[in-house]
């Protein structure tokens, strides 16, 4: 369990808001550029999961004493990322009927699984090739 | 001040209000299963569901609706904790958790969304 504290609080928080404007940001763009109004959300959680690999890879953190763990992994990366408006993203695609939900979320799942694992053992891959 | 910076200020102040929700909850996580993470994602899902289906019918600007649905549900919710559990499981190989992880997730993600657009409807 962790252990509360002002730290914690201070750069979950902060973290939180500024991974949220990341991931307005990049709604706010998609829905300029694109018609896909979904992409936004889906591409905020696809980077938010490749981060996590890659910084879960990086640094062996302990999540009560650094940080740097709290401000990106409990603040910008989890606000960076959302569940609600995957949601909400596959209620406007049922005008395109139940089918189009369906394989929304599943590409979503998966595309969040493969940037995960891109993040993580792709860092390990690189390190090691280089080395 | 154009609109996107002004909505910008209102996620951000929505995302502090929903990520100090989330945090406080994650503090009374279990070590055996992450119940408090599912809960604060069904707790997201529902309010955003709630806040989408009362605007449909009530006047909230555009600056609030982004408030409630992009910052405080938003920030409350996360999808790459979501993805990260299933990670640990899989290295684990424990597949059983796998499967009930997921579909857990995303069953009553979905039933705290529509029961979320339920109250919303309830509240119009």
């Amino acid at each position: 369990m962790m252990t509360i504290n002002g730290t914690l609080l201070l750069w979950g928080t902060l973290g939180g808001g500024l991974g949220a404007l990341c991931r307005y940001t990049s709604v706010y763009s998609f829905s300029r550029l694109s018609r896909l109004f979904w992409l936004g959300n889906l591409a905020a959680n696809i980077l938010g999961c490749f981060s996590l690999g890659l910084f879960l890879n990086f640094l062996d953190f302990d999540l009560n004493n650094l940080t740097a763990a709290q401000f990106f992994w409990l603040g910008a990366i989890a606000g960076l990322t959302t569940l609600s408006g995957l949601f909400i993203d596959g209620q406007k695609l049922l005008v395109q009927g139940r089918s189009a939900i369906f394989r929304f979320i599943f590409v979503s799942v998966a595309t969040g699984l493969v940037a995960y694992s891109a993040g993580f053992y792709g860092f390990s891959w690189l390190h090691t090739g280089l080395q | 001040m154009t609109t996107y910076m002004k909505s910008l200020g209102f996620v951000f102040a929505g995302a502090i209000i929903g990520s100090l929700l989330r945090i406080l909850f994650l503090t009374f996580e279990t070590e055996y299963f992450p119940f408090m993470l599912l809960l604060v994602n069904i707790l997201g899902c529902g309010y955003a569901g709630t806040i989408v289906q009362f605007c449909r019918t009530n006047k909230l600007s555009s600056h609030w609706f982004q408030f409630h649905v992009a910052g405080i549900a938003g920030g409350t919710t996360t999808f790459a904790g979501f993805v990260y559990e299933l990670m640990v499981y899989g290295q684990q190989q424990e597949y059983v958790y796998i499967g009930f992880w997921l579909a857990a997730t995303l069953l009553l993600c979905t039933a705290g969304f529509l029961l979320g657009l339920h109250v919303g409807k309830r509240l119009e």
